[in-house]
Order: structure tokens, then C-alpha cells, then sequence
């Protein structure tokens, strides 16, 4: 790399930061590989890094820089500096204190744009999964309601049943004095239908007062565990994208 | 305590040189890099701090036909300096005695 190239994309990688920070830092190193000299210019760009490093560190390091609210975690801090002729291997320090940094991490804007663009090109995946839960549920609410409804279709027809009897049991019973054998089979008619309708309210009464509460308190747990599970996966989903590194 | 992180003393020691004579960035990393291993884009964030504190300004003067940018101490500068120094003397004495087990001489 030119120290022309270096420049370039130093001044592309500080492009989150102020105008006025990437301006003055672009120029503080323009001058400083003009006065190490044409010689030196190699070395001096081998030991600043790369560009992405130098401009991770002027982010961390220079308050007020980021034209962005918010921080980066992980941006690196520059190594501690180390006291010459202090320990053999400080030269060792000083290599993995360069190459330990030389991670610089994404801004937080190039991080949201990930996300989205994740979202988007997996849309095909998690939308026809989104569209099959979806249905799962549908059809299982359809089935809760189709059974709440016979329950209520036996209780109505219970009570017709029991109606229409009482009806007919009092219309023959103001027929008794004409004939008697019809009037008898007519009764027994109607006292057998006010039967069923009894045995029918009974039991959809009985099936209604336990059963449709019990129903809907099924279909609750089942859709509020289906909606945890959907908010876990994409909490998951959100830490993956924007926690890695 | 202020020495307790590397900052500090990178700040203390960039003033130190700046007060002798103003100077340009590649020469203050240079001195630096003399008695501390410190990479080379480790000094400007310290600079641009400093400016932005308040403690260094800066002048630009011609030099071989092109204008290179000096750094020089302001009088808030100055006054940090001192109390660094000061700090120095008090947290150097501190380590003899912890490390060398040297009696505290005034």
C-alpha cells in the first residue's frame, strides 16, 4: 500500500466520524508520513496498521468524534504503553498489542444496516415459517371454536326439543276429551321428546359450564406459549446479528 | 493516583515535550517512542485530545515549501504539566519505597 492508498482509505473508514475530526486527523498523517520521509514510508505504514485499525482507534480514543450518538462496545483501546528495557520480551507486548487491536469492530450504523439487510435476504425463510405457524394457529382456534359451537348446538337443540314437546304435550292435552288413544300415543310423543330435550340440556349444560371455559383456557396457554416462543427466537435472532463480532 | 492508567502518562509526557519547544507531531512521537513502546497511531488520539482540552494548540509554519502543523502548550497546558509533575514525584516515591524498600527521604 502507497502512503497515497493509506490516506484514501483512512479517510473512507472515518466517513462516521465528524467532518471536522476527519479532516484534521487525514491531515495529521499526511504530514506525518511527508516527515518520515520517502525512506521510512513503508516501515511507518507497516507499524501504523491498517487503515481500518487507525481510524478504529482515532474513534475510541478522541471524544466527541463519532457523529453518531451512540458508542461501540468494542472498539479497541491502543495497547498500554510499555517502559523501553523494562522486560526482555517487551518487544512480544508490543506485537500482540498491535495485532490484538488490529480488529477494528463495525460502526454501529454499518451494524444496523447488517441486520436489515440478514432480514432481508433470509425474508423468503422466516416468512414462510411465519406463514405456516400462523395457519397451525388458525386452524387450531378454528377447531376450539368448531367444538364450542356443537356444545352450544346440543344445549339449543336440548331446549327446541323441550319446547316443541311442551307445545305438543299441552296441545293434546286440550284434545283429551275427543280421542283418547291418539291423545295417549300423541302424550307419550311429546313426554319422550321433553325427555331427550331434558337429557340434552343436562348434558350440554353440564359439558358448556366445564367444557367451553376449560376450551378457551387451552387455547390461551397455547397461544401465549406460541407467542413466547416466536418473541425468544427473534431476541435470539437480533443478539446473534448485532452481538457478534 | 492519577498514573493508574497509561493515558495519563502519555498526556504527561507529550506536555513535557511540547513545553521544551513547540513542535510537529512526528517529532513528539518519535520522543516518545524513545523511552516507551508505543505504536506510531498511538500518539495522535493523545494530541487531539490535549487540543481539545485545552492544553496544546496549534500554529502551522512553512517548512521545505509545504505548511507542517506545530504543536504548542496554552497556559492551561502549562498548569496541567505542573500538576502532573507534581503527581509524578509523589507516586514515584510511592513505588521506591513499595519496590525498592528505600527510606522516604524528602
Amino acid at each position: 500500500m502507497t502512503g497515497e492508498e493509506f490516506l484514501r482509505q483512512l479517510n473512507d473508514m472515518l466517513a462516521d466520524v465528524t467532518e471536522e475530526e476527519r479532516r484534521e486527523a487525514v491531515r495529521y498523517y499526511e504530514e506525518y508520513l511527508r516527515d518520515a520521509g520517502p525512506e521510512q514510508e513503508q516501515q511507518v505504514l507497516a507499524e501504523l496498521g491498517s487503515p481500518a485499525r487507525v481510524a478504529a482507534i482515532i474513534r475510541a480514543n478522541v471524544p466527541g468524534s463519532r457523529a453518531e450518538p451512540a458508542q461501540s462496545a468494542s472498539a479497541p483501546e491502543p495497547e498500554p504503553p510499555r517502559i523501553r528495557g523494562l522486560a526482555p520480551d517487551t518487544a512480544a507486548y508490543a506485537g500482540t498489542g498491535a495485532a490484538a487491536a488490529a480488529q477494528p469492530a463495525p460502526a454501529g450504523v454499518g451494524r444496523t444496516l447488517l441486520w436489515w439487510l440478514v432480514l432481508l435476504v433470509t425474508s423468503p425463510v422466516w416468512l414462510s415459517v411465519l406463514a405456516v405457524v400462523v395457519s397451525a394457529l388458525a386452524g387450531v382456534i378454528g377447531i376450539f371454536l368448531g367444538l364450542a359451537g356443537v356444545l352450544l348446538a346440543v344445549v339449543l337443540a336440548g331446549i327446541i326439543c323441550l319446547f316443541v314437546g311442551g307445545v305438543f304435550a299441552v296441545m293434546s292435552l286440550w284434545g283429551l276429551a275427543a280421542d283418547l288413544p291418539n291423545t295417549l300415543v300423541g302424550l307419550a310423543n311429546c313426554l319422550a321428546s321433553m325427555g331427550v330435550g331434558f337429557l340434552l340440556l343436562a348434558l350440554g349444560w353440564a359439558v358448556c359450564g366445564r367444557g367451553i371455559p376449560a376450551l378457551m383456557r387451552a387455547l390461551g396457554r397455547l397461544l401465549r406459549a406460541a407467542g413466547k416462543g416466536i418473541a425468544h427466537t427473534w431476541a435470539s435472532l437480533r443478539r446473534a446479528v448485532k452481538g457478534g463480532d | 493516583m492519577a498514573f493508574n492508567t497509561g493515558a495519563a502518562l502519555m498526556d504527561a509526557l507529550v506536555l513535557s515535550i511540547v513545553a521544551q519547544e513547540p513542535t510537529y507531531g512526528y517529532k513528539i512521537t518519535q520522543e516518545v517512542r524513545a523511552v516507551m513502546l508505543v505504536s506510531e497511531s498511538t500518539l495522535y488520539p493523545v494530541l487531539r485530545r490535549l487540543q481539545k482540552d485545552g492544553c496544546l494548540d496549534t500554529y502551522d509554519q512553512e517548512f521545505a515549501g509545504r505548511n507542517r502543523r506545530y504543536y504548542r502548550l496554552t497556559e492551561a497546558g502549562r498548569q496541567r504539566l505542573t500538576d502532573y509533575r507534581r503527581e509524578w514525584r509523589d507516586y514515584r516515591r510511592s513505588i521506591d519505597r513499595l519496590l525498592l524498600g528505600e527510606e522516604e527521604n524528602t
